[in-house]
C-alpha cells in the first residue's frame, strides 16, 4: 500500500514538474507582452518603457528558473494588468469556480446515478433505452448552445434566473447544469455497467437468496461496490470541469477562474495564465492521486495491476 | 422467514421521503424564482450599469478602459475644471481660477471647502501629490500621453498651486478637464497600488463602497459633496457596475431585468431593443471613427502598397456610405478626413475617393496586378465590420488573409511590421483636437505605418505652439497629405447605442462620455 | 535471429510479391463475410448513425456544386432575412425561397454556409481525429507492447497530458500563434491522443499475449513486422471506434474555440463561428443560432451512434 502510494505520489510531482515548464514555454513562446500591458491607447514610447521595466530582454531558461523558484515559495509572480500578486488575483476568483465545478459535478451526479441504477435494474426494456438517449443526447450538444437557450428560455422568457452574475445562489443554476450535463453520459453509463456486472455477482444473489427486499440489495450491496468506479471518474471530471468552464465562465460573466484564465489570454498577462495552467494541473492531479490512493484502499485489487 | 418483513424496503422508503421532501423544497424553490428576478431598481434607487471591460484597479491611472477612466473616475473623484457637455464652456470645478503665466505655466487657486469621503479636507498637497506622481513615468500610469505633457507642480499656497509643462500643449484643458483626476495625498503609497495609503477615497459626488477586481464596482451617494459644483448634487442614490464579457449576456439581462444601462449595443440590435416595451434606445455621435492604415514602410517580401495606385484603388473599392447607412447603423456618418469633424484643425473640404470598383480594379492592373493581389490585414474590434469591409476588397481581387484577434496581438502586427493593412478606430479620449489622432500615428514610432518625415515635422510643428493660426495651417497641410498619399482611408464614425430601461432618465452626449451622475428616474 | 531466415533467390521475389497481395485480398474476403452485416442491419442506433453520417458526408463533397448560392457573397442589403417558414406564420417578414434558410447578419445564404460548413466540420474533426490517432497508437502500442519502462514512459506522458486543461492550452496557443486551420488541426490533434494511448495499451497488451504473437517472435520476426503484421490489425477495431469518439470530440471542440473567437476565422462558415456570430441575435432572430446548433447537434449524435453501434458489433460480448 505505501509503495504503491509513494510511486503514485512521485509521478503526481514529476507531473508537475513537466506542466510547469509546459505552461511556461507556451506562455513564453511568442508574442510581445509589453504591448499588451500598455493597452490600446498607448504611444510606442510607453511600450519601449514597460519592456525594460520588466525585463523581457532576457533569456527565456533564466525567466524560468526564476518564475520556478518563486512558484515553490508560493508566490507566482505579478500580474501585468493588475500590478497585484498573481496568488490573490487567483485566489479571489478560485471559491466561484470550485462551487461551480462541485454544483456541476452534485447535479450530474443527481441526474446519472439514479438513471443509471434504474436503467441497470431494467435493462433493455424501453426505460433503458431512453436513459440511453438522453446520455446521448446530452453529450451531442455544445455546452455553450444549451447555456444560450438556457438564457433565452430561463431567464429572458421566464423571468426565473438571472442571465448573468452571482450575485445570489439563482446565478449558479444554469450554468451549473450547462456544464454538469456533459459529464452525466458518461457517469450515466458507468453506474449501469457497473451496477449491472455487480449485480450478476454471486454474492448478490446469496443476498436476494437469503430473501433482503430489493432496495437492500441495492443499496447497501449492489451500489456500494458498482460506485467505486463512478466515484473516481467524478472526481476527474471535476477536475475536467476546472478546466473547461471558460466557455460557461464567459457566457455568463462568472467572476471565476475560467473566464480569469481567457481575459489573461486576450490580455496578454502572462504570469496569471501560466499560473492558472499550473494551479488547475495541481489541483486534477492531487484529486487523482487521491482517488488513485482511496481507489487501492478500498480495492485491494488495484494496486497489483 | 420473510414474511414478517415490512412491504416496505429502505430503498422504497427512501424514495417517497426523498420524493415529499423534494416536492416540498421544489415548490419553495419555484415560489423563490417566480418572485421578482430583479432588484426592482427604481424602487431601490440602484443603477445598474453594465460593459465588457474587465476593471482590475479601480483609480483613473493605472487604467486602460475607459470605463474606469473616465465613466467611474468622474463619479468618485473631480477634476480641477469642468467642461460643461451642453455649451462647452470651462468651469470652475476643484480650482475656482486660473491664469497662464506663459505658454507652459499656469497657476492655480483652489476652492477651500472641499472634503474627502473621509472628512478630509482638500487642499494644495492633494493636487500637487497627484500631478507630480502622474508626471513621474517611473509611475507606470497606464496612458503615458494623457500625462506626458505634465512635467512638475509646486504648491505655491495652502489652495494653491503653480503647473508646469513641458512645452506649451493647446488642448491642455480638454485633459485638465476630463482625465486629470485629484487624489489624495500618498494616495499610491510606495508600490504604485490604488489607495495604499488606506484612504481609497475621492472628492466626488459618489463615493466607493465596494470593489472587487475584475467583477464589480459599487458607489454610493456622498452626502458631503460640495454645495456649488457644476455636476450639481446627482440623483440617483447607488450606482454599481458589473464586468459582464458578453454583449448578448448584457442583453439578455437588460431583457429580463437584471440591468439598467449598457452601452455599444451592436447597432444591428439596436432598432429591435427599441420596440421592447420597458427599454429606451439612444443613440449617438461619438468621436471614434475607424480607418484603414496602409503600410507604406519596406516589408519583409515586396510591398505592393508602396505604389500609389494599389492604395487608391483600395480607396475607391469600398463603398462607404452604404457601409455606414447599413451596416454600421443610425448615427454613423462618413469621416472627411482622418479626424473627427468638431476637432481643432479637421478640414472638412478635401477631395473624396469616390466608390468605383471598376476604377479600382483599372488601377491595379496599371500597377501590374490584373489578376488581384493578396494582403494582410489586422483587425480587432468587430468581426461584422471587418467581414463587410473584406467583402468589398475580395469584390476587387484584393484577397485579404485577416488576423482577427485581441488587441495585442493584432496591434503587434502594425508594430513588427508584417501586416498590410491595419482596421483600427481611435475614440481619441474625446479630446477635441486633431492632435490627439496625429501624435498617436504619425511620431516616427514602430508603431507609425508611413514613417513619412515630411508629414511628422508638420505634426510636430502643430505640436510645438499654441497659435491657433500656424496649428491650422500645419494640420491642413498633414491632413491634404494624408489624403493625398491615401495613407488613412477614414471609413466610418462609430456611432454609441446605450439601451437604458425605461425608467430612467440618461442624456448621452457626442463624446463618448456617460455622465451617470446626471441620470434620474423618471 | 537472421540465421532463421531463409534466403531468396532475387526472381522468386516478384512472385513472392505478388502472392502476398493475393493473400491479402483473400484476408479481405473472409472478413468482408465475416462481418455481421445482419447484426448492424437490426442495430438501429447504428444505421441511423451510418446514414446521416453519409448523407452529411455527401452534402459536404458535393457542396460547391450544391449549394444554392456561395457562402461568402455578402448583400449588406437583404441581412437576417428569415426562413422560409416564416412567411406562412408571420405575414411581414421578406422570406422566400430564394433563401430557403434566410440569411445571416451580412446577407449570406444560411443554407449554402450551413453546406459549407459542414466540409469544415468534416474535415476538421476527420484530420483532427487521424492525427491524434496516429500519436495516440503509436504511443499506446510501444507502451502496450515493450513494457517495463516504455511503458512507465508513456504512462507519465499520458498523465501530464491528462492534467493540462486541453481548452485554456488550446486558446492560449491560438492567442499566441493565429487561428489559421493548419494550426488548429494540429493543436487539436495534439491534445486529444489521451484514449487512443490508453485503450490501445491495453488492446496491445491482450494482443501481445496471445499465442501467435508468441510464435512470431520466436521464428525470428523482427519487432517492427511483428507491430505491422500481428498487432496492428488486431487493434483496428477498437482504432476505428475511438476514432469516431475523438472525430465527434474534435468537432465539438473547434465549435467551442470558434464560439470564442479563436478557432476558424471569418468568412468561413465553420458552424461554431456561426453560433457565435448570431450570438447577438438569439432573442430576436432564434432560428440563427437553432439552425448550426441543430446540425452540430445531428452531426454528433450520428457519429456516436456510429462508434457505439461499431464498439457493439465487434465487442466479443456485446457489452462495453
Amino acid at each position: 500500500m505505501w509503495m504503491y502510494s509513494f510511486k503514485r505520489v512521485l509521478m503526481g510531482v514529476c507531473v508537475m514538474f513537466a506542466i510547469s515548464m509546459l505552461s511556461f514555454g507556451l506562455t513564453n513562446a511568442a508574442t510581445d507582452p509589453a504591448q499588451a500591458i500598455a493597452g490600446s491607447g498607448a504611444t510606442a514610447a510607453d511600450i519601449e518603457a514597460i519592456r525594460l521595466a520588466y525585463g523581457f530582454d532576457k533569456p527565456v531558461v533564466t525567466r524560468y528558473v526564476t518564475w520556478l523558484r518563486g512558484a515553490l515559495n508560493g508566490d507566482l509572480g505579478e500580474s501585468y494588468r493588475q500590478k497585484r500578486s498573481v496568488v490573490s488575483v487567483i485566489m479571489e476568483r478560485l471559491p466561484v469556480t470550485m462551487i461551480l465545478g462541485g454544483l456541476a459535478l452534485c447535479f450530474a451526479l443527481m441526474l446519472s446515478i439514479p438513471l443509471g441504477i434504474f436503467a441497470a435494474l431494467h435493462p433493455n426494456t424501453w426505460v433503458d433505452r431512453i436513459s440511453m438517449a438522453l446520455a446521448l443526447v446530452g453529450q451531442a450538444m455544445p455546452t455553450f448552445w444549451f447555456a444560450l437557450l438556457g438564457i433565452v428560455v430561463f431567464s429572458v422568457g421566464l423571468g426565473w434566473l438571472p442571465a448573468s452574475g452571482v450575485s445570489d445562489w439563482r446565478g449558479y443554476v444554469l450554468p451549473a447544469m450547462a456544464l454538469g450535463y456533459y459529464a452525466t453520459p458518461t457517469l450515466m453509463r458507468l453506474t449501469r455497467s457497473g451496477m449491472l456486472e455487480v449485480l450478476e455477482a454471486d454474492y448478490i444473489r446469496t443476498a436476494r437468496a437469503k430473501g433482503l427486499s430489493r432496495s437492500t440489495v441495492v443499496v447497501k450491496h449492489a451500489l456500494r461496490n458498482a460506485v467505486l468506479p463512478v466515484v473516481s471518474v467524478a472526481a476527474v471530471q471535476f477536475g475536467y470541469m476546472l478546466g473547461g468552464s471558460v466557455v460557461i465562465e464567459t457566457i455568463f460573466a462568472l467572476p471565476g477562474v475560467g473566464y480569469l484564465a481567457w481575459e489573461s489570454i486576450s490580455l496578454a498577462d502572462l504570469p496569471v495564465v501560466q499560473a492558472i495552467l499550473l494551479v488547475v494541473a495541481v489541483i486534477y492531479v492531487l484529486l487523482t492521486l487521491a482517488s488513485d490512493i482511496l481507489n487501492a484502499w478500498l480495492d485491494p485489487r488495484v494496486r497489483f495491476a | 422467514m420473510t414474511q414478517g418483513w415490512p412491504r416496505y424496503g429502505v430503498f422504497e422508503y427512501l424514495e417517497y421521503e426523498m420524493k415529499r421532501q423534494f416536492a416540498a423544497v421544489g415548490f419553495s424553490m419555484l415560489l423563490a424564482l417566480a418572485s421578482s428576478n430583479a432588484l426592482a431598481q427604481k424602487s431601490a434607487d440602484t443603477l445598474r450599469w453594465a460593459s465588457t471591460a474587465s476593471i482590475t484597479t479601480v483609480d483613473p491611472y493605472t487604467n486602460a478602459h475607459r470605463e474606469a477612466l473616465i465613466v467611474n473616475s468622474q463619479l468618485v473623484w473631480d477634476t480641477l475644471i469642468y467642461r460643461d457637455p451642453d455649451s462647452g464652456q470651462y468651469k470652475p470645478l476643484l480650482a475656482k481660477s486660473w491664469q497662464w503665466v506663459n505658454d507652459q505655466t499656469l497657476d492655480v487657486q483652489l476652492r477651500d471647502d472641499v472634503k474627502f469621503h473621509d472628512g478630509v479636507p482638500f487642499t494644495a498637497d492633494d493636487a500637487v501629490y497627484t500631478l507630480n506622481w502622474i508626471a513621474d513615468p517611473a509611475n507606470k500610469v497606464s496612458i503615458q500621453s494623457n500625462v506626458n505633457w505634465i512635467k512638475s507642480a509646486e504648491k505655491t499656497g495652502p489652495y494653491s498651486f503653480r503647473l508646469n509643462l513641458k512645452a506649451p500643449f493647446p488642448p491642455a484643458f480638454e485633459y485638465l478637464s476630463s482625465m486629470i483626476a485629484m487624489l489624495p495625498k500618498d494616495f499610491y503609497g510606495a508600490g504604485g497600488a490604488a489607495g495604499a495609503n488606506g484612504r481609497l477615497v475621492g472628492t466626488g459626488p459618489y463615493r466607493l463602497v465596494k470593489f472587487v477586481p475584475g467583477t464589480s464596482i459599487e458607489v454610493e451617494r456622498f452626502d458631503g459633496y460640495f454645495a456649488g459644483s457644476p455636476k450639481g448634487k446627482p440623483a440617483i442614490k447607488r450606482i454599481i457596475y458589473r464586468s459582464v464579457p458578453d454583449t448578448s449576456t448584457q442583453m439578455g439581462d437588460l431583457l429580463s431585468g437584471g440591468l439598467d444601462w449598457m452601452w455599444y449595443v451592436p447597432t444591428d440590435q439596436a432598432k429591435r431593443l427599441s420596440s421592447v416595451k420597458n427599454l429606451t434606445v439612444q443613440s449617438s455621435e461619438s468621436m471614434r471613427f475607424s480607418f484603414l492604415s496602409l503600410n507604406t514602410r519596406e516589408m519583409a517580401t515586396p510591398n505592393p502598397l508602396l505604389k500609389k495606385q494599389v492604395r487608391e484603388a483600395i480607396a475607391h473599392a469600398i463603398d462607404r456610405e452604404k457601409l455606414a447607412k447599413y451596416v454600421i447603423g443610425a448615427g454613423s456618418s462618413v469621416p472627411l478626413a482622418a479626424c473627427y469633424k468638431t476637432q481643432f484643425g479637421c478640414r472638412q473640404d478635401l477631395p473624396q475617393f469616390k466608390y468605383d470598383p471598376a476604377l479600382s480594379k483599372k488601377l491595379l492592373a496599371e500597377a501590374g496586378y490584373p489578376n488581384g493581389l493578396t494582403l494582410e490585414l489586422t483587425a480587432w474590434r468587430s468581426r461584422d465590420w471587418t467581414d463587410a469591409v473584406t467583402g468589398y476588397l475580395n469584390a476587387v481581387g484584393i484577397k485579404t488573409n485577416v488576423t482577427f484577434q485581441q488587441y495585442a496581438a493584432a496591434y503587434e502586427k502594425v508594430t513588427n511590421n508584417t501586416a498590410h493593412i491595419y482596421l483600427g478606430d481611435w475614440g481619441s479620449y474625446s479630446i477635441n483636437d486633431t492632435s490627439a489622432v496625429f501624435n498617436n500615428f504619425f511620431t516616427l514610432a514602430p508603431n507609425d505605418m508611413q514613417q513619412d518625415k515630411e508629414l511628422t515635422g508638420w505634426v510636430k510643428a502643430a505640436a510645438a505652439t499654441v497659435d491657433p493660426e500656424v496649428r491650422t495651417a500645419n494640420f491642413d497641410k498633414a491632413l491634404a497629405k494624408i489624403s493625398s498619399e491615401v495613407y488613412f482611408v477614414p471609413l466610418w464614425v462609430h456611432p454609441v447605442v446605450y439601451a437604458t430601461t425605461a425608467d430612467l432618465a440618461f442624456k448621452p452626449y457626442a463624446d463618448e462620455n456617460p455622465r451617470l451622475y446626471l441620470a434620474h428616474w423618471k | 535471429m537472421h540465421s532463421l531466415q531463409i534466403p531468396m533467390a532475387p526472381e522468386a521475389s516478384m512472385a513472392e510479391a505478388q502472392s502476398r497481395w493475393w493473400l491479402l485480398l483473400r484476408r479481405a474476403a473472409v472478413v468482408l463475410r465475416q462481418w455481421p452485416w445482419r447484426r448492424m442491419s437490426r442495430n438501429g442506433g447504428f444505421m441511423f448513425g451510418l446514414v446521416v453520417l453519409l448523407s452529411i458526408a455527401a452534402i459536404a463533397a458535393l457542396a460547391p456544386w450544391i449549394a444554392p448560392h456561395d457562402p461568402l457573397v455578402q448583400d449588406i442589403a437583404n441581412r437576417r432575412v428569415p426562413p422560409i417558414w416564416y412567411q406562412w406564420f408571420s405575414e411581414d417578414s421578406n422570406a422566400s425561397w430564394a433563401h430557403v434558410l434566410g440569411t445571416d447578419k451580412l446577407g449570406r445564404d444560411y443554407l449554402s454556409r450551413l453546406m459549407h460548413g459542414a466540409r469544415i466540420s468534416l474535415s476538421i474533426g476527420f484530420s483532427a481525429a487521424l492525427i491524434s490517432g496516429i500519436i495516440g497508437t503509436v504511443l499506446g502500442v510501444c507502451a502496450g507492447y515493450f513494457g517495463g519502462r516504455v511503458d512507465a514512459l508513456v504512462s507519465f506522458i499520458v498523465t501530464t497530458r491528462l492534467a493540462l486543461p486541453v481548452v485554456l492550452v488550446a486558446l492560449a496557443i491560438v492567442a499566441l500563434h493565429g487561428s489559421s486551420l493548419p494550426v488548429l488541426i494540429l493543436v487539436l490533434g495534439l491534445l486529444l491522443w489521451d484514449r487512443f494511448a490508453v485503450v490501445m495499451r491495453s488492446v496491445t497488451r491482450q494482443v501481445a499475449s496471445l499465442e501467435y504473437v508468441t510464435a512470431a517472435r520466436a521464428i525470428g520476426c523482427s519487432t517492427l513486422r511483428i507491430i505491422l503484421t500481428e498487432i496492428l490489425p488486431n487493434v483496428m477495431n477498437a482504432f476505428i471506434v475511438i476514432v469516431t469518439i475523438e472525430m465527434a470530440n474534435a468537432i465539438l471542440f473547434e465549435a467551442a474555440l470558434s464560439f470564442l473567437g479563436l478557432g476558424v476565422q471569418p468568412p468561413s462558415p465553420s458552424w461554431g463561428l456561426m453560433l457565435a456570430e448570431a450570438k447577438e441575435d438569439i432573442f430576436f432572430s432564434p432560428w440563427m443560432i437553432t439552425i448550426p446548433g441543430t446540425a452540430l447537434f445531428v452531426l454528433v449524435l450520428a457519429i456516436n451512434l456510429f462508434g457505439d453501434g461499431i464498439r457493439d458489433l465487434t465487442a466479443p460480448k456485446g457489452r462495453s
